[in-house]
């Protein structure tokens, strides 16, 4: 059970600020909660005392959202189900929907928030690998002002981040990218509140006829302590013509990703198959030629 | 201990009273307004049988603290059956035999009358999709 003694809902980061400087060594920033309450009980972290709880789900900056042609910017407090039902949303962020129509459930989805999934830095967390094949930045808002890094850069390892006293993530800015065919790969043992043995986000932009790939971006997380861009595989794929046995050559690069501490070898099967399989289903919504891309492919690998 | 003091409208009722600050919105529900319908399953968001309306979207009451609740219109199992005659889709459960125990069937009623309130021609697989967070 996670017990508190003050449970605080700043209307501003003003507020939240004070409110953190005031309890300094005795607060937990929350947002959607859905992560934090189920950690406070029996077989988990047990019965956790937090004297303050500082709830910043409803202040005005985390819940902005703002697309234009380029760029999106997202607040921290977005909720996940935001990217199944908001259309431009789910049109300039290819990757999210198809990362959202596997995360938790629906019920959690509409209390669960993007900076929430980011900011507790689990390895099997879904939002982070998705958002950094947008290039996404973080935004971080302190007493002291503003600042912003790369969103690969801000996670450190398993449940760290480059976060520091006194900071909180406002939000997200990333890539805008309509015409691109984005997919989600993910494995687990049932189809909804699965946690990540593997998880694979990819963004496909192709030619105009459909047949080649103009832009691949590739973002893998679950297997190891945090998300990797699968470069070597995007700059290998870029530019060449769709094909059976192109999508092979490249998931066959020998690249050494599994870094799990469990069922390597395992991992190593399904992240063979995810590189196509997400290759094919991200090639499809970017509007392939059903040349390179035939029905056989879909058969084989769906 | 600082409560709070909660203003919700709980099944069409205006709600004023003060909360415990550690509570979820289940204790609340179950403990301090004696609304008991919904339930504790696992504790974890897994099992769904604490699911309830807020502001019309079905959320799980184990994973809500109270505060988060301010101000919201919250819909328990128990409005279906406002009038004393059991909504059409309670009906079909019953008639279907489809409780057991009945420990988890709260959850599904709520899931199957959001489900349909969101798509009434909403199909099989749509169906499923839509009871993913019951077990």
């Amino acid at each position: 059970m996670l017990i508190c003694d003050e449970y605080l809902t700043p209307a501003s980061l003003d507020e939240a600020f004070a409110a953190m400087a005031k309890n300094r060594g005795r607060y937990r920033v929350i947002a959607g909660a859905t992560d934090t309450l189920p950690w406070a009980r029996e077989g988990r972290a047990g019965d956790v005392t937090i004297p303050v709880l500082i709830d910043i789900a409803k202040i005005p900056e985390l819940n902005e959202l703002r697309i234009d042609d380029n760029r999106v910017r997202l607040g921290a407090a977005t909720p996940i189900q935001r990217f199944l039902e908001d259309a431009a949303l789910a049109r300039a962020l290819p990757a999210m929907p198809r990362c959202a129509v596997w995360f938790a459930d629906d019920q959690i989805r509409a209390q669960a928030t993007i900076g929430g999934n980011i900011v507790n830095a689990s390895p099997a967390a879904d939002a982070t690998p998705c958002l950094i094949a947008h290039e996404a930045t973080v935004e971080m808002a302190s007493r002291a002002g503003k600042r912003s890094m790369a969103l690969r850069e801000f996670i450190l390892g398993p449940g760290k981040t480059a976060l520091k006293e006194g900071e909180i993530v406002t939000g997200f800015e990333c890539d805008a990218l309509p015409g691109y065919g984005g997919s989600f790969e993910k494995v687990g043992h049932r189809r909804s509140l699965v946690i990540s043995l593997v998880c694979l986000a990819v963004l496909v932009k192709l030619d105009r006829d459909g047949r080649k790939f103009e832009d691949v971006r590739l973002s893998i997380a679950g297997i190891r302590p945090i998300p990797r861009r699968l470069r070597e595989i995007e700059d290998f794929l870029r530019g060449k013509a769709l094909s059976a046995a192109l999508l092979e050559e490249a998931a066959d690069m020998p690249l050494d990703l599994v870094q799990s501490r469990t069922r390597q070898e395992y991992r190593r099967d399904v992240v063979r198959g995810f590189l196509v399989r997400g290759l094919i289903a991200a090639a499809k919504r970017a509007g392939a030629h059903p040349d390179g891309l035939t029905l056989a492919m879909e058969a084989a690998y769906g | 201990m600082a409560d709070i003091q909660l203003n919700v409208t709980v099944n069409g009722r205006t709600v004023s009273r003060a909360a415990k600050p550690h509570l979820r919105l289940l204790d609340f529900i179950r403990d301090d307004l004696g609304l008991t319908g919904n339930k504790e399953g696992c504790g974890a968001g897994e099992c769904g049988t604490c699911s309830v309306f807020v502001d019309g979207v079905l959320m799980k009451s184990c994973l809500m603290p109270v505060a988060k609740a301010q101000g919201a219109k919250i819909d328990t199992i128990e409005s279906l059956a406002k009038t004393g005659e059991l909504s059409v889709l309670q009906k079909a459960f019953h008639k279907a035999g489809a409780s057991q125990c009945g420990y988890c069937i709260p959850g599904m009623v709520m899931a199957a009358t959001a489900a349909l309130r969101i798509n009434p021609f909403a199909d099989r697989e749509e169906i499923k999709e839509r009871l993913g967070g019951n077990i």
